[in-house]
């Protein structure tokens, strides 16, 4: 079920009045609630996605109490590897094997032998990576000792599937969300008026931005040899928005839909457009899937504790992961090691933590060394983005040789429309970039009449300037 | 909470009646558009006497045939009841099955883009058509609903702009007399479109619908065509005209298509590649015959319809 579509239109209201008023009284039965709903969720888009996410499900809880009640180290390992590989093997057939084996035949053929490799018709269920991470963080943790095994079966499935954040995250920790399930919610009005204040913000980055910026994008990459360079550097622009409103908007809808369950979850988009560096760009962008990266293999892997040589070894592994995570192609292998060579001289000069307070902090205006920070930062991110956006690698190294070329001071060839709702964006979160989200008004007096103005406006334009339906392009993922 | 229900119920309100007011504001325009012609359709086919040819299908019916001819070839009435593609095909088929009759013969000519993902369900121009016909809400599945319902909000302001826009200034332009294309009555008495069969071509882009065939498509339509049956009447399927460009940047799904279709036990005239017609023969969309291109399909479809009706 998609979060912009009249079902979930439907589902959320439906849920959210079952939820506080009929399902209340029992902390497990309000569990099984949302155990129940989030699997219709994820079985309106096929109900065999289920059988995986179950089975996942099943295998997690009980390697969990088996690490738990182990008594030695390695007995505790066999099962954490029981775990790691199962949920990895379900990541690696139905994401990865076909890559695999048509890397493999490639290799060959360049060696002038063809293999007769296998490929497997299988359909990439939405959402694995995210849960299947969620989950291995419960077993890993547990093996750390850093959680206890839960003994609450209903809990459990109901954290590995909870709707919101089931098939885009934010990829939350057992530690952090598992023991919200624990405890009674109690409803409150702040929270979720702001939750709603926060769905309705993402539907606007989705809807708005990303939708109105697919239609550019689409063109322009499909055809990009039949375009100037301005138009080649419009696509680059308006994908840079349409992936940040895309991901960063699903993001914003599902805290705010947890919010108005009781739930909190980890903020996943701090408004990474605004990074002075590189560095800083990646505690800000996809903060889910980064810390967890950082937790789960560049700690392990000795983080930057050794050597240059451990250092340069670690920061590649962790972008190159981090780039296949998002998908079986080469194209996002290339986007992880550009990142990683953008990152690499800040944290060997010592510098990749230098900007950990907020830009233009306590000012409104950008000072101009900032602004000059911001701007090569984010053409920086422009570039890499080209690869994570082209189908295949040398579609990518064409597209950025044709954007270096006397035509990108011409006009640009397709409509520039989205522009508008770009540089509306970067203004409200200029403006919000010290808060959670771009709707955000605890601190601010504005009274309510006015606050509904914006809401209305905001809703308008929704409905006005929204382009065609489109998927959020992190299911894929 | 329940301060909370009432103030999110009272601020969905204000958005609500906005909306309902958008989709119950007359039409004031001076001349209404195509979709209206639905009601003429309706009549026409009401008081027919069978056993007549219905047409049906998209645009591509609508600007595809010289009903005329038909009719005066095979010596029956003829109702052109194409409008819209966009209504979906299950729309076009729910709307024509009251008015088959015993003896009746339904020619169909799908668009090929209703066999792809939810197209047959239906998009925004559905509720065009069902503010020309209200009555037709009796129609609409649940699944069409929530196909059109996004675009619901957008349709009923455009509406209301029309209105204020047309309140204000077509008051003094009302002397207007001149037929446009796709208006009401752009269409002859057999119900082609025929305002524009002596306009030249104008460019437009080529059509790309690659995608996967969703398969309720071929279910639904063996529905109907077991439904006509019932009635004493017969389904046949014709190909769409398309112009060559669109055609070849899909003949892989068009061949698709075909596959799929000749999978069931339908009476299918005609292949795809006969209806594939160079460009020129296009008017303003590759769908869109011009007046040149009505006359090469109609006669294409005279040869078809005169083998089986044999």
């Amino acid at each position: 079920m998609l979060f912009n579509s009249f079902e979930y239109f439907l589902f959320l209201p439906f849920v959210f009045l079952l939820y506080w008023f009929l399902f209340n009284k029992i902390l497990t039965i309000q569990n099984l609630l949302l155990l129940v709903a989030s699997y219709v969720f994820y079985g309106w888009w096929d109900w065999r996605f289920l059988s995986l996410i179950v089975f996942s499900s099943i295998i997690d809880y009980y390697c969990g109490i088996f690490i738990d009640k182990a008594n030695t180290k390695t007995i505790k390992k066999q099962w954490l590897t029981l775990s790691m590989l199962i949920n990895l093997g379900f990541l690696g057939v139905f994401k990865y094997f076909n890559f695999f084996s048509q890397s493999l035949k490639e290799a060959f053929l360049n060696f002038g032998y063809e293999l007769d490799t296998l490929t497997l018709n299988v359909i990439l269920p939405v959402g694995i990576s995210f849960y299947t991470f969620q989950t291995m963080s419960y077993t890993i943790d547990v093996y750390r000792n850093k959680l206890k095994p839960t003994k609450d079966p209903i809990a459990f499935f109901a954290f590995v599937s909870f709707f919101p954040q089931l098939v885009a995250g934010p990829i939350e920790r057992a530690t952090n969300l598992l023991p919200q399930f624990y405890e009674k919610r109690k409803f409150d009005y702040d929270k979720a008026s702001d939750g709603l204040r926060q769905i309705l913000w993402g539907l606007f980055k989705k809807i708005v931005i990303a939708d109105n910026c697919a239609i550019i994008v689409n063109q322009v990459f499909d055809n990009y040899t039949d375009y100037n360079a301005s138009t080649l550097f419009i696509g680059a622009l308006f994908f840079a928005f349409q992936i940040y409103g895309d991901f960063s908007g699903y993001s914003d809808i599902a805290i705010g839909t947890a919010r108005l369950f009781g739930f909190n979850l980890m903020q996943n988009f701090a408004f990474p457009y605004f990074s002075r560096d590189i560095a800083e760009f990646w505690r800000r962008w996809h903060i889910s899937l980064s810390t967890w990266f950082r937790d789960y293999v560049y700690i392990p892997l000795g983080g930057s504790r050794g050597g240059t040589v451990m250092k340069v070894r670690n920061t590649f592994i962790i972008f190159i992961v981090s780039g296949f995570w998002h998908g079986a192609n080469w194209t996002f292998i290339i986007w992880g090691a550009l990142n990683a060579i953008y990152f690499l001289p800040l944290l060997l000069l010592n510098r990749n933590r230098i900007n950990t307070n907020n830009v233009a902090e306590n000012k409104l205006f950008i000072g101009f060394k900032e602004l000059v920070q911001v701007v090569i930062t984010f053409l920086l991110t422009l570039l890499a983005w080209v690869f994570f956006r082209a189908p295949n690698v040398s579609t990518a190294v064409h597209y950025i040789k044709d954007i270096f070329s006397a035509s990108i001071l011409s006009m640009p060839e397709v409509s520039i429309k989205p522009l508008f709702f770009i540089i509306l964006l970067v203004f409200v979160e200029w403006l919000q970039r010290n808060y959670k989200h771009g709707l955000e008004f605890s601190n601010h007096k504005i009274n309510r009449p006015i606050r509904w103005v914006i809401y209305y406006v905001l809703i308008l334009m929704i409905f006005w300037f929204g382009a065609e339906k489109q998927e959020f392009i992190y299911f894929q993922f | 909470m329940n301060f909370f229900i009432k103030r999110s119920i009272i601020f969905a309100s204000g958005f609500l009646i906005f909306i309902i007011v958008g989709l119950i504001l007359p039409n004031n325009n001076s001349q209404r558009s195509v979709d209206y012609s639905l009601l003429a359709k309706h009549d026409l086919l009401e008081s027919t006497k069978g056993p007549k040819l219905i047409l049906t299908g998209g645009s591509n019916v609508l600007f595809g045939f010289n009903s005329e001819i038909i009719s005066n070839e095979l010596k029956m009435p003829v109702v052109n009841h194409g409008i819209h593609a966009g209504y979906g095909l299950k729309y076009i088929l729910d709307d024509v099955l009251p008015f088959v009759k015993k003896n009746d013969i339904v020619v169909l000519s799908p668009e090929y883009s209703f066999f792809i993902d939810k197209n047959y369900l239906g998009k925004e121009p559905l509720l065009f058509s069902l503010t020309a016909k209200p009555e037709n809400l009796k129609h609409i599945s649940f699944s069409q609903l929530s196909q059109i319902s996004q675009f619901i909000p957008k349709f009923s302001f455009n509406r209301t702009k029309s209105f204020i826009f047309n309140a204000i200034f077509n008051s003094k332009n009302n002397s207007e007399s001149t037929i446009s294309n796709y208006t009401e009555f752009a269409i002859n008495k057999y119900g082609d479109h025929n305002l524009h069969w002596d306009n030249n071509k104008l460019n437009f882009d080529s059509y790309d619908f690659n995608g996967a065939i969703n398969n309720d498509v071929l279910l639904f339509i063996n529905k109907i065509s077991k439904e006509i049956k019932s009635k004493g009447a017969r389904l046949l399927i014709a190909y769409p005209s398309l112009c060559k460009s669109s055609f070849e940047l899909n003949s892989n799904t068009v061949e698709n298509i075909e596959l799929e279709l000749k999978k069931y036990n339908f009476n299918i005239i005609g292949t795809p590649k006969n209806y594939c017609f160079e460009d020129y023969y296009f008017f303003d969309s590759p769908y869109h015959l011009n007046g040149q291109g009505v006359i090469k399909r109609t006669n294409q479809l005279l040869i078809e319809l005169k083998e089986v009706l044999k």
